[in-house]
Formats: C-alpha cells, structure tokens, sequence
C-alpha cells in the first residue's frame, strides 16, 4: 500500500518537472541557473539544520547515558555499603548470641533438667491417688513438657511445690467429697477417703483412680478385707488395721481375675472331679441312710430288747426266738443255731458300710487320676506349641489340682461318716454275737 | 493373749483349712481325754463292781455262767473301745485336710502366676511355702494323736483282759 502510494508520489513528481521543464521552456537561462541557485541554498540551509538537529540529538543523548552512568555507580555504591551493614549486623548477632548462649549457661542446663524431671513425674502424677483429690495437677506438668522457651519462675516455684505436695500427701490419709463413678456408671458425689497414695475408700467399697476418674472398684475384695475397711471409717481416734494396696490398684484390679475357690472347683471339674461328685453324692445317701437305720430303727430297738425278755422282731429278738426254740436242745446244737441266727442278722446291719470306706478311699485315686491327667495335657501342649510362657503352665496345673482338691472333699467326710456309721454297727454286731447268749442266759436266770 | 496371737498369724499363714485341721485336733483331743479319765477313773471302778458281781454268783462254772461272763467281758471291752474308731479316724482325717489346704494354696499360687504372667521363682517358693503349711500342721497334728491313740488301745486291750483274769471260771 505504501509502495503504492510512493510509486504515485513519484509520478506526480515527475510529472510536474515536466509541467515545469514545459514552463521553463518559456524561462530564460539566467533565470533557470539563478532558480537552481536557489534551491541549492535553500537546500544547503536545510541540510544545515538538519545536521543541526543531529549534533543537538547526538549531545543530548550522551548527557542521558553519562546521566545513567552516574545513577549506576550510585545504586552500586548504595548496594556495597548495605552490603556492608548487612555483614556488620550479621556479625553483632552472631556476638549476641554467644553472649545470650553465655549468659545462659547454666540456666539453660536447667531447662533440660526441669523438662525431664517434669516427664518423669507426670506419670505418676497422673495415676497417683493425690490427684484424684486435687484434680488439673497435670495441667502445669504438661506446660512444662511442651515448653519451648525457659520456663518461667512461677511455673517452676508451681512445679516444686507439686513435687512437694505428692510426697508430704504420701504420709497422709485425707477425707474429700468427689465425684464417683459407680457401678452403673453412674455420677455421684461421695466422701472419698484417702490413704497415702495406696486406696481410695467410701464406706466400705474400695474405688480405684482411672485416667483421671475415681471409680467403684466392680469387684470388691473379700469381706474380711472390707470389714475392716469399714472399722477404719468408723474409728475417730487412735489406730485401726486395714488392708491396703501397696501396688496402687493393681492387686485390687486383679481381684476381677480371680475366681473363689467354690467357682472353680464347678468350672474345672472335668471328668474326675463329675466322677467324684457322684460317688460323693452316693456315699453320702448310703451313710444318711444307715445313719437313720442303726440310730434311729435298729439300734434303739436292740438296746431295748436287751432289757426286755420276751423277744420282739428286731436282731436280737429273732435270735432269741431262736434261742428260746432250742432252748432244751444240748449245749452244741444250741450254739451252732444261735451262730446261725446271727449269721444271717449281721449282713443287714453291715450293708454298705464297707462301700462309703471303698467310695472313700476311690476319691482322691480318682482326684489324682484327673491332675494326672490334666498335668500330661499342658505338658503335652506345650511340648506341641513350645511356649514358654510360665502363664500358661501355670494356668493349666492350677486347673488339673482341682480334681484333687474333689478328692479330698469327697474323702474327708465320708472317712469321717465311715467310721461314725462302722462303729455303731459294731456295737450292734458285737451285741449280736458276743452278749446275745449271755443277756438270754440271765433273763433265764432272773425268771427263775 | 501372745500364744492366740502366734496362733492367729499361723492360721493367717495356712489359709481357712487350718481351722478345720484345728477343729479336728479338738474333737480328736477331747475323745482322747475322756478315755484316758474313762479307763483310768471310771472304768477300774466298774470292773471292781462286775468281779464282785461275779464272785457274789453260786454259779460259776455251768454253761450258762460262761455265757453270762463272756456277755459281761465284751460289755466292758466295748465300753473300753468305745469311740476309739473314731478317735484313729480323725487321726487319719488331719493329714487329709493337710493335703487339702495345700492343693488349694498350690492352686492359687498358680493361679496368681498365672494372672501376673511372672515366673518369678521368689514368688512361687513365698506361695508355695504358705501353702505347705497346712501339711505341716496336719502332720503335726496326726502325729499327736497317733502315740496316744495306741497307747489307749494297748491299755484297753490289757485292762480287758485283766477283767477277764479276775473273772475265774472252774
């Protein structure tokens, strides 16, 4: 477009030369020369200005560039002397800290210490029974943990004065009101009393302190244990016993593990111990039984017939019908009957007295039998798993003694009935067999 | 008021079954001192009452006589014996309930191992050495009675035959 328009430009140029050269044509010489004359003036004093122009451009722009110049090497200058204040200050901080470092010294030792102490104590310090009575204590020991900086002198004066306050409340018991947690999980403010760091008490109950709640302990210990608790409330004056728990809790939580001994001998009775009760249950009804046929029915009875002559249905009567029938039969036939007629009394009145002595006597075989049994079993487990794990060993003979312990019981009062039940039939016996003759003979003796 | 003190902390010690053993020991003393007062003081006056009774008698020597003296020997010896079952049974009872209390202390010495899941050998042989005291105690307690028990029945058995001497028969 641009050519375009230079290209007519350059026309129209041309052609007014032409129009001009046409003019001229008609213009003297003298006055073409002095017209080029002219122009070349003018067009010398353009060129003139023009170079003017440049050389004032030219100047002016090397007053910028020295203008320039000068602000760099101010910006420079500005820049090496921050440079240097900047290493001025860095060096003063350096000083400073190792001055700050210095002043420090041992306080900063201390700082350490405290931390440490403080992480020591808080585990105490949260589980310990004190606590439990001046609730938030942890609250500073935590502070003092997570602290960045140098504790301040009232956090540590605080600090001691925990460290003191947990060992003179050691030797203390203290009463308190608290909240409980009891066993319905229920809220409820009780007098908590406090001994040392071992228990917590309220009445009788003993409680025990969990993460921060005092809570009814949900299986007490046994009642000797809580009587006495209960006598230590109820005293005012002078010394009381009491049991306590040097562990802080942990024998009292055991007390949920542990099972009475009547709980154990029905869960680990295994085949021997079942065995065992049966035959137990069985010498006892055969002991009842006899018990009430020789005290009660035969043996007032006999001694009855002794004092009496004319012969009732009972041993003794019988054999003195016998007597009485033979009466006048010579001395030989007369004491093969009577033999006899006792012979066939005896086995009614000893009956099952000698199966209470074996049943007896089968109890602690058989309670032997069944730990036996039980001790091969956990040895053979743990020959098979290979643990070593005393836990375990001792768990699985603690349950194979049980059976034993059914032995024992079954043994000890049916030896006991055995000889109660065997001495009286005895007696009956000896009545029978040694006096029955004589007792006839005098009844003879005293009717004439 | 120092010996029940002593005897309370045993009993502490041996755990419940020491009562039982101690109930024994009791009931097995007290048959043991009545006999001795029997054969001692009772019985050597009734024998002299059956010998004069004997004496007293015309017939000594008929069948029937024989029979009437044997009848009145076995009454005595069985005076003489009475609860003497009973007496050795008791004696047979203690080491029984020694037996007890020591399995059940053994139980709970492994049970308290077991809950605590330590194998410490200080704790076990503490257990262990409570739990054997029951034993001890039935023992000691048989062995009272054994030596008198015997002894009780070798007098009977001579102070019978002694009636039967004074008893002459022709």
């Amino acid at each position: 477009m641009r050519n375009i328009l230079a290209l007519s430009l350059a026309g129209a140029l041309a052609f007014s030369v032409s129009a001009a050269s046409n003019a001229a044509e008609s213009l003297s010489h003298a006055d073409l020369l002095k017209k080029v004359r002219d122009k070349e003036r003018i067009q010398e004093q353009v060129n003139n200005q023009r170079v003017q122009e440049f050389v004032r451009k030219k100047n002016q722009q090397a007053e910028l560039l020295a203008d320039a110049k000068a602000r760099l090497a101010a910006e420079e200058a500005r820049s090496e002397r921050l440079k240097a204040e900047f290493d001025e200050n860095e060096k003063q901080l350096t000083e400073i800290a190792e001055d700050l470092r210095v002043k420090q010294g041992n306080l900063g030792e201390l700082f350490g210490v405290v931390r440490q102490a403080a992480n020591g104590l808080s585990g105490d310090i949260s589980s310990s029974l004190i606590s439990a009575q001046y609730p938030g204590r942890d609250a500073l020991l935590n502070k003092l943990i997570e602290a960045e900086e140098l504790p301040k002198m009232d956090d540590l004066r605080g600090f001691y004065v925990l460290m003191l306050q947990e060992l003179s409340e050691q030797g203390n018991t203290a009463s308190f009101a608290a909240d409980v947690v009891n066993e319905e999980g229920r809220t409820e403010t009780q007098t908590v009393e406090r001994i040392g760091t071992f228990n917590l008490l309220t009445g009788k109950d003993y409680l025990i302190y969990d993460k921060g709640q005092i809570k009814t302990l949900q299986v007490q210990p046994g009642p000797e244990v809580r009587d006495l608790a209960a006598d230590y409330e109820a005293a005012n004056s002078g010394y009381a016993g009491l049991y306590i728990d040097p562990t802080k809790g942990g024998i009292l939580q055991l007390e949920k593990l542990k099972m009475s001994l009547p709980d154990r001998l029905w869960k680990f009775k295994g085949f021997a111990g079942s065995t065992v009760m049966i035959l137990l249950a069985i010498g006892i009804l055969i002991a009842l039984e006899r018990l009430f046929t020789l005290y009660m029915v035969t043996g007032p009875k006999v001694a009855s017939q002794k004092k009496s002559s004319t012969p009732g249905n009972n041993p003794l009567g019988r054999v003195m019908k016998v007597y009485l029938a033979n009466k006048n039969e010579d001395v030989e036939n007369l004491e093969l009957k009577l033999d006899e007629a006792v012979l066939k009394e005896t086995p009614k009145i000893e009956r099952g007295i000698n199966l209470i002595k074996v049943i007896a006597a089968l109890g602690p075989l058989l309670g032997l039998l069944g730990t036996v049994v039980g001790m091969i079993e956990v040895f053979q487990s743990i020959t098979l798993h290979g643990t070593g794990d005393p836990r375990l060993m001792a768990n699985g003979i603690s349950q194979a003694l049980v059976t034993t312990v059914w032995g024992l019981l079954a043994a000890i009062p049916l030896t006991f009935l055995h000889a109660v039940v065997a001495g009286k039939s005895k007696n009956i016996i000896h009545v029978l067999e040694e006096q029955s003759t004589g007792l006839m003979a005098q009844h003879d003796e005293n009717n004439g | 008021m120092e010996l029940i003190y002593t005897i309370l902390e045993f009993i502490d010690k041996g755990g419940w079954v020491l009562w039982w053993i101690g109930l024994v020991l009791f009931m097995m003393w007290t048959f043991i001192i009545e006999r001795y007062w029997y054969i001692y003081g009772q019985f050597p006056k009734e024998a002299r009452s059956i010998i004069a009774r004997w004496n007293s008698r015309d017939d000594q020597t008929s069948w029937r006589a024989h029979q009437i003296r044997e009848a009145w020997v076995s009454v005595a010896r069985e005076a003489l014996n009475q609860r003497m079952l009973l007496i050795k049974t008791l004696i047979a009872i203690c080491p029984l309930l020694g037996l007890l209390g020591t399995v059940t202390g053994m139980i709970s010495v492994f049970d308290g191992m077991s809950g605590q899941g330590s194998g410490s050998a200080r704790q076990m042989a503490g257990g262990i050495f409570q739990a054997t005291i029951p034993t001890m105690a039935g023992m000691v307690a048989a062995l009272s009675g054994i030596f008198f028990s015997s002894r009780l029945e070798q007098t009977a058995y001579m102070k019978t035959h002694q009636l039967a001497d004074n008893l002459p028969h022709h």
